[in-house]
């Protein structure tokens, strides 16, 4: 143990003296960073809305329970998360530096609005816009003198369209921004337009089953690349479970993304492909209608080709999570 | 060639004569328990017989279904579904009768349906998916899945129909009792017309589609379930919650009123 603390007081402090270093370590970071797609149709995950309701009493009919509808169709959400998870290589890296482990902390506010209901007789088209802003901190000194931590500010306006298939489609766009706290620069941003599509399957269990893949192009501006590097391409597909086991509703999910680089020289990301694996697991325990609380961890291998500076890293993430959640 | 030609011809015509004939007569396609027929002669009972699979049922034959007996009948393109303890009669192509009990109506394409009940009767012109639950004031209640058309009465005049709102027809001259927003999700869950029958309805996606419009227009839920109505002034609605009673109130506090921090925190 003090052996381990010891390479990453030594690491950290040769880190902090070569500028460059940090600098590159930035990068990976950013590069790294998994931006998840937001879930619009209430601010909730699809397990929240399924999980509510009580339990019906059976009759012909049916239960008859009076409800009251807004008039619109306009509705808001907001809410709060709070994550705090042990990140087994922050730096996304497949070098010396991937033995650095950090604990991390991310606090997200979140809000958005669907702004009207359109039947089309087969399909139902709601427009959505929302934000989040996410407060990312690393614990492990080791990590923090390299200044890393940052503030992620996502906006996004959509359209979607639930067909009575049970498929969705869903248009829009969306943009992201790292902001390094320490030294108060935007680091990275990029506008993400992207198409992609949605089918939930009931299983024979009672479980759920989310199929989701969608493609888009990244279109960003970096602080420490030419302008355009970090361009790319990106085509992703997941399949996720949502199984109810008494009070706790357990989620595994696999997901793959391919991207595709085309800009800066060739072997420096001209040319560059990633493939990037994710298998996580989410047990959340919602202990009142707003409030969530989770488990989660989640194991991804990047495997890059094409680029001349590595790439491939892998990474594990476990930790807790509590979600506050209110619509309007 | 000639003789074989006619007999071609005389096939056709009696196949189509065939298929029409019978495509005019509502066929029992599926039968759970015991369900039986009541032949009426001048409006009194002559004879009682079995309803069995397949069998057609004709417009003087009043349907009466056991305790945890169903059927489904198919009239055309439309498909039936009557509840357990339930009687009801279909009158012509076009009309239905409900005495007692509950039953569902569904079809794809626009269509006039006269329903009726001892006291009341409504035209619904349109299409979807409809269950219809007789009440004990002699008027019916008329709760609409998923559905696109007009409903209408003697006294109440044309009103649009809304998914997932229930209507209660009441009185003779007709006319429209209140109108109650029902949870659809729970009503799809709780339904044995929806659930207790082999093959599901060709409209179950439209009402996945009716649902999902429901949920995201969700403001709030009451904590009460609607009963029957007694009269045409009173609706019974079973409070649950810490005390389950039957009350003839209807103002009862949507969940959405609870209080900013319970409806944040509080349990449906």
């Amino acid at each position: 143990m003090k052996k381990t603390s010891l390479l990453l007081a030594l690491l950290s402090s040769s880190l902090v003296s070569n500028a460059q270093t940090a600098a590159e370590a930035s990068q990976s970071r950013i590069q790294g960073t998994q931006r998840e797609q937001p879930a619009p149709v209430t601010g909730k995950n699809i397990t929240a809305q399924e999980a509510e309701g009580t339990s019906p009493a059976e009759s012909d009919t049916g239960a008859q329970r009076p409800i009251s509808l807004k008039k619109s169709g306009i509705s808001s959400f907001f809410g709060y998360d709070t994550k705090i998870f042990y990140r087994d290589n922050p730096l996304s890296v497949d070098n010396a530096l991937s033995e650095m482990k950090t604990g991390m902390w991310t606090n997200t506010f979140f809000g958005g609005a669907g702004l009207g209901v359109f039947d089309m007789d087969d399909a139902v088209v709601t427009p959505y816009i929302g934000g989040s802003y996410t407060i990312n901190d690393y614990l492990e000194t080791a990590v923090q003198e390299l200044e890393l931590n940052y503030n992620s500010t996502n906006a996004y306006a959509l359209l979607l369209a639930q067909f009575s298939n049970g498929l969705s489609g869903r248009i829009g766009v969306s943009y992201a921004m790292d902001k390094n706290t320490e030294s108060d620069t935007e680091e990275y941003s990029e506008f993400f337009p992207n198409i992609g599509i949605m089918k939930t399957f009931s299983l024979p269990s009672g479980t759920l089953a989310v199929l989701d893949a969608y493609v888009g192009k990244h279109t960003s501006t970096s602080n420490q690349n030419p302008e355009d590097i970090l361009d790319n391409l990106e085509i992703a597909a997941s399949y996720g479970l949502i199984h109810r086991q008494g009070a706790f509703i357990i989620k595994p999910k696999y997901s793959l993304s391919f991207k595709s680089y085309d800009k800066g020289d060739k072997g420096n990301n001209d040319g560059r492909e990633d493939l990037t694996h994710n298998l996580s697991v989410k047990i959340d325990y919602p202990f009142a209608d707003s409030l969530t609380l989770s488990l989660f961890s989640g194991y991804t291998i990047r495997d890059t080709s094409g680029y001349d500076l590595g790439g491939d890293y892998e990474n594990f993430d476990g930790g807790l999570g509590l979600t506050l959640n209110s619509r309007f | 060639m000639s003789s074989f030609s006619n007999r071609i011809l005389i096939f056709a015509v009696a196949s189509a004569a065939a298929f029409f004939l019978n495509g005019e007569k509502p066929k029992v396609s599926f039968v759970s328990g015991k369900v039986e027929y009541v032949e009426l002669v001048d409006g009194k009972a002559n004879s009682i017989g079995i309803i069995e699979n397949n069998c057609s049922i004709q417009s003087n034959h009043l349907i009466a279904t056991a305790k945890g007996s169903r059927t489904q009948i198919q009239y055309d393109s439309k498909t039936w579904r009557l509840g357990s303890l339930s009687a009801a009669r279909w009158l012509d192509n076009d009309s239905f009768w409900i005495h007692s009990g509950s039953a569902l109506f569904c079809s794809e394409e626009i269509t006039t349906v006269h329903f009726s009940s001892i006291e009341s009767n409504a035209t619904f012109y349109g299409k979807g998916t409809i269950i219809v639950e007789a009440t004990s004031n002699g008027g019916f209640k008329f709760i609409p899945l998923e559905a696109e058309g007009t409903i209408s009465t003697a006294k109440g005049g044309v009103k649009n129909i809304t998914e997932g709102q229930m209507l209660l027809i009441l009185g003779q001259p007709s006319e429209f009792g209140d109108a109650y927003d029902i949870d659809l999700m729970l009503l799809v869950k709780s339904s044995r017309l929806l659930n207790y029958f082999p093959s599901p309805l060709s409209t179950f996606d439209q009402i996945g589609l009716a649902i999902y419009v429901q949920q995201l227009k969700l403001k709030g839920k009451y904590d009460a379930l609607i009963g029957d109505a007694t009269t045409n002034e009173n609706l019974q609605l079973w409070k649950f919650g810490k005390n389950t009673n039957a009350e003839s109130s209807t103002s009862q506090s949507p969940e959405s009123k609870k209080g900013f921090f319970k409806s944040f925190f509080g349990k449906e």
